[in-house]
């Protein structure tokens, strides 16, 4: 790589040394950091800056991925337990991470219910064990503690859990930092001024700016305001000032909301195409250059009346309520976390080992990590075997009576590994229906709208019964996930509705993003149902380019793979006259083909209503 | 633990601070529902209500919350079973019991005691989260991502005020009358409709629009941590305002009158709603006395039925869940024309 520093790319990483430092002096005030890095030499050389920042005596608790909700409120201590014969209760990850930090390693596969445990627990500062310490007799367990949660999201749909990134009051993002940045950066040792931030002063009208940006932003949530004046004032008590300055306040907005802002309040409104501006694609690499070229937009008229010293702050802000520059997406808030694997947890686990539903039948071994065994039916299978037991134990401890001189009480039961036994329980099999649309001009113009009134009554049919929903639209050069798998009708309702159509076909992308989605749902223990809308007139390929004969032979191979794989599709023809397209098309993909007349949106969603009912099984 | 931020200072949100009022002073109500933004103070205030309340008698050692003029059959403490004499009264904060989310069934409802059963081969009963919110609060923070059969669990608890415990052997029921308040972000997934309308009472919070009172909430947040017990003492008196208004409501309630053109336009109401059952018409009636109530009057208006009745029935309609528009402006609708129809009380 050029060892050419490049000013935005060193700005990046001087100012996530500068969250180290804040997020040393703040501590748990401010909740933590939110990483967002990959893997590799960048990040690994800023988490070691981050431990000599805070020292060898801080210790580091790291929280595995999988992790169960009793390893990190604790449990009991079963070998201790049968060893002392009295309940002894380990804390869990939470209380032994007190006045240290919590590490959350790939952040945004944690699932939302370990995320709100974790966020409950930064709230108020203590561990609450639901495994033992029954109310208000025993003292909850101190859990005062830092987090820095690593993000290595690739698309929008992982992202960290919101109960947790909004908690966090830091964000760095490393993802445009190069190596030949890093290893110029001695680790740091800061010299600490006299002033705290506690005496640190913020005047009225310059709290309001930072309100007014902040929910221009997007990001109306308090918590995040609280941490954004905080960390100003800190800054200020760093810099040796007892007031905060607009200097301060704009780096407060660059540490804590990643300054790249964003007007999100309707976010079914396509984000403008000149909103990544001239400079990235990417927008979570939208670099840090922003309030300079905020400076360049169209300045508003400053409507806070806040005196003339803070104009670039009032630039910044006019920039945001306009729109014009792009943010961290993810804290607006609008668009929820939705980790793939919130609800099975592992990929892959069959249903019948199911953490909620009716009791089945009692088996040897643990259906999940953490189940507890089923006390009754466990003395059961153990006491047949008493009698033998005990008379093989006594003849073990008469053969080890002379090497062993510890006296051995007979226990009351005798219980061996064999004879725990757990409750299994059987949950139905949910189902996901993913509806692939397309959203071309073609169809368009005359059809979408009824299209999307189908769509609506399915989902609403869907919501009664708890299944998930999926939407990819399809449109121009390619095809998107507009809606990850989701319970939440407000979200598909909010996505169906800015939907917007026009454009080419690129029937292949669609139906290939679908699979894509459709083995992960798979693969999550789900059945996903394939709900393809289309007037099957393809004539974009794979690769974008408009190539109608290309577009033909690639959409026959991804058909027949959705043949092969017995994906459950349904095919509805969405053109005014039923085509023949349409029909094979539907024939290679081995799926039940329909065709939605006018104004008919009812017998439509019968249609793939039944198909979700067989799909449950 | 430090004491929680003061209930008095927190700022705006009516309707949930009205709402947990109205639970506070009517345990019957079934609970409340706040669904809504994040960061927008909805633990803040559980937890704030619960230090403001009065403390309630107990006796030492009690795990049920038993009164102590009435104890219950299934507590060995107050009953003097164990072959003591009952210990002494004492005066306690109301219980708030926060129900993580990790939390089982065993650990909700009660479970045969395992140190007991394991060391001394009793059979006993520990009680549960469900004996220890007796009297007082039951919070569930993220009520939408608990399990379904805990919510079910604990719905049926809260309307039937008994926790039943059949299990491992034991035969076990004690009092669990609490309010129980959940709160989530309907973003991150729905109540099953089924549970929705069990709350008694559900509010919408929003986060705060207006700038000057986003500023206060930081102020005050920011002064609250720099030194909570002075924050406290600073707002204790209207604290104790608030707890004096919900003693005296508690103490009328019972008193409070409903006329009869106000219970027949209730009715209508309902009706014109096409809420099914009799759960909504009877929650609306009962919020509506504990609201005037807390408002010391003796008589319910029609003024309170259209200030509760959002709160009480907005989410028991049959919705098509698809409709954007959401259902307070329906009801809104309806009282105006059941406020027109039967000319202005």
């Amino acid at each position: 790589m050029e060892p050419v520093p490049d000013p935005d790319r060193s700005a990046a990483w001087n100012d996530a040394l500068l969250a180290a430092r804040l997020l040393k002096t703040g501590g748990s005030q401010l909740g933590g950091l939110w990483l967002k890095a990959r893997a590799g030499g960048v990040r690994d050389a800023y988490l070691e800056h981050l431990q000599g920042v805070f020292g060898s005596q801080t210790h580091w608790v790291r929280v595995p991925n999988s992790i169960g909700h009793s390893a990190l409120q604790g449990r009991i201590d079963i070998p201790a337990t049968a060893r002392t014969g009295r309940l002894v209760s380990t804390p869990g990850l939470l209380a032994r991470a007190d006045q240290g930090v919590l590490l959350l390693p790939m952040g945004e596969r944690l699932d939302a219910a370990t995320a709100a445990i974790i966020g409950t627990a930064m709230d108020r500062k203590t561990s609450l064990s639901p495994a033992h310490g029954n109310n208000r007799d025993v003292p909850r367990l101190n859990a005062c503690f830092k987090v820095v949660a690593l993000d290595e999201s690739a698309s929008p749909e992982e992202q960290l859990p919101y109960a947790l990134s909004d908690r966090l009051g830091l964000i760095a993002d490393l993802s445009a930092v190069s190596w030949s940045d890093v290893s110029g950066t001695p680790p740091g040792v800061y010299q600490d001024t006299s002033l705290t931030w506690q005496d640190v002063e913020i005047s009225t009208a310059l709290a309001e700016v930072l309100a007014h940006v902040a929910s221009a932003a997007g990001c109306s949530s308090l918590r995040r305001l609280r941490h954004l004046t905080l960390v100003s004032r800190m800054l200020a008590a760093m810099s040796g000032s007892n007031s905060v300055s607009e200097t301060e306040a704009l780096a407060a907005l660059r540490l804590c909301l990643g300054v790249q802002l964003q007007a999100q309040t309707r976010p079914e409104e396509e984000q403008p195409p000149e909103a990544a501006g001239n400079t990235a694609s990417d927008p979570c690499q939208a670099p840090r250059q922003q309030p300079r070229s905020a400076q360049s937009e169209p300045e508003e008229k400053d409507r806070t009346g806040s005196s003339q010293e803070l104009t670039e702050l009032s630039e910044l802000l006019a920039a945001v309520s306009a729109g014009t520059i792009s943010g961290v997406p993810e804290l607006s808030g609008k668009s929820p976390a939705r980790s793939r694997n919130a609800r099975t947890g592992k990929a892959g686990t069959p249903q019948k080992n199911a953490r909620r539903g009716r009791p089945i039948a009692v088996s040897r071994t643990a259906p999940f990590p953490d189940a507890r065994p089923n006390l009754l039916a466990t003395l059961r299978a153990a006491a047949p075997w008493q009698v033998i037991r005990s008379r093989n134990r006594a003849v073990l401890l008469a053969r080890l009576a002379d090497r062993d001189t510890r006296s051995a009480k007979q226990p009351r039961a005798l219980i061996t590994r064999d004879d725990y036994r757990f409750q299994r329980l059987r949950h139905e099999t949910p189902s996901t229906a993913i509806f692939m649309v397309d959203a071309s001009g073609s169809t368009a113009l005359e059809r979408l709208g009824e299209t999307k009134g189908a769509i609506e009554q399915l989902l609403s049919r869907c919501y009664v019964r708890r299944d998930e929903v999926a939407m990819i639209a399809f449109r121009g050069r390619g095809a998107e996930t507009v809606l990850p798998p989701t319970r939440s009708l407000v979200m598909a309702k909010r996505k169906l509705a800015g939907l917007p159509g026009g454009g080419p076909t690129p029937l292949v992308s669609g139906l290939e993003k679908g699979l894509e989605l459709a083995l992960s749902v798979r693969r999550q223990g789900s059945t996903p149902v394939m709900v393809l809308l289309t007037d099957g007139r393809g004539n974009i390929a794979r690769n974008g380019e408009p190539d109608r004969t290309r577009a033909q032979e690639e959409l026959g191979l991804v058909a027949g793979q959705y043949r092969s794989l017995e994906m459950r599709s349904i095919c509805i023809d969405i053109a005014r006259r039923p085509r023949e397209s349409v029909a094979s098309l539907a024939q290679t993909m081995g799926a039940d083909l329909h065709f939605l007349r006018h104004a008919d949106a009812g017998s439509m969603s019968d249609v793939v209503n039944a198909s979700l009912e067989e799909a449950r099984g | 633990m430090s004491k929680p931020f003061p209930f008095s200072a927190i700022v705006a949100q009516e309707d949930m601070k009205k709402a947990l009022l109205m639970a506070a002073v009517e345990p019957l109500l079934g609970g409340v529902l706040i669904f809504g933004d994040r960061g927008t103070g909805k633990s803040t205030a559980v937890r704030a209500l619960a230090e403001l309340l009065p403390k309630i008698e107990t006796r030492a050692g009690c795990r049920f919350g038993c009164e102590p003029a009435h104890p219950q059959d299934a507590c060995p403490i107050c009953t003097g079973k164990n072959g003591e004499r009952a210990p002494k009264v004492l005066k306690v904060r109301t219980p708030m019991v926060d129900l993580p989310l990790g939390a089982t069934e065993d650990r909700i409802c009660g479970a045969l005691d395992l140190e007991k059963a394991l060391i001394a081969g009793e059979k006993d009963f520990e009680p549960g989260l469900l004996a220890a919110a007796n009297r007082g609060f039951l919070y569930i923070d993220e009520v939408n991502l608990l399990e379904d059969h805990l919510v079910d669990l604990l719905l049926d608890a809260a309307a039937s005020g008994v926790n039943v415990v059949e299990r491992e052997g034991l035969s076990i029921r004690h009092a669990a009358r609490f309010a129980l308040v959940g709160s989530g972000n309907p973003e991150e997934g729905d109540l099953r409709p089924q549970l929705l309308d069990r709350f008694g009472l559900a509010v919408d919070v929003r986060t705060i629009d207006d700038l000057k009172q986003r500023i206060e909430v930081i102020r005050r947040r920011d002064a609250y941590e720099a030194d909570p017990e002075a924050f406290c003492e600073s707002w204790a008196r209207k604290d104790a305002a608030i707890r004096n208004r919900v003693v005296k409501a508690r103490k009328i309630l019972r008193d409070v009158d409903i006329p009869d053109d106000v219970l027949t336009r209730m009715s209508q109401l309902c009706m014109g709603l096409g809420i099914d059952g009799m759960r909504g018409e009877l929650t609306l009636m009962r919020a509506c006395r504990a609201s005037a109530a807390l408002g010391g009057r003796a008589d319910v208006t029609w003024s309170d039925v259209s200030e509760i009745s959002p709160l009480v029935l907005c989410h028991r309609l049959r919705r098509d869940p698809l409709d954007d528009a959401g259902s307070a402006p329906r009801v809104e609708r309806a009282i105006a024309a059941v406020s027109a129809g039967a000319g202005h009380g």
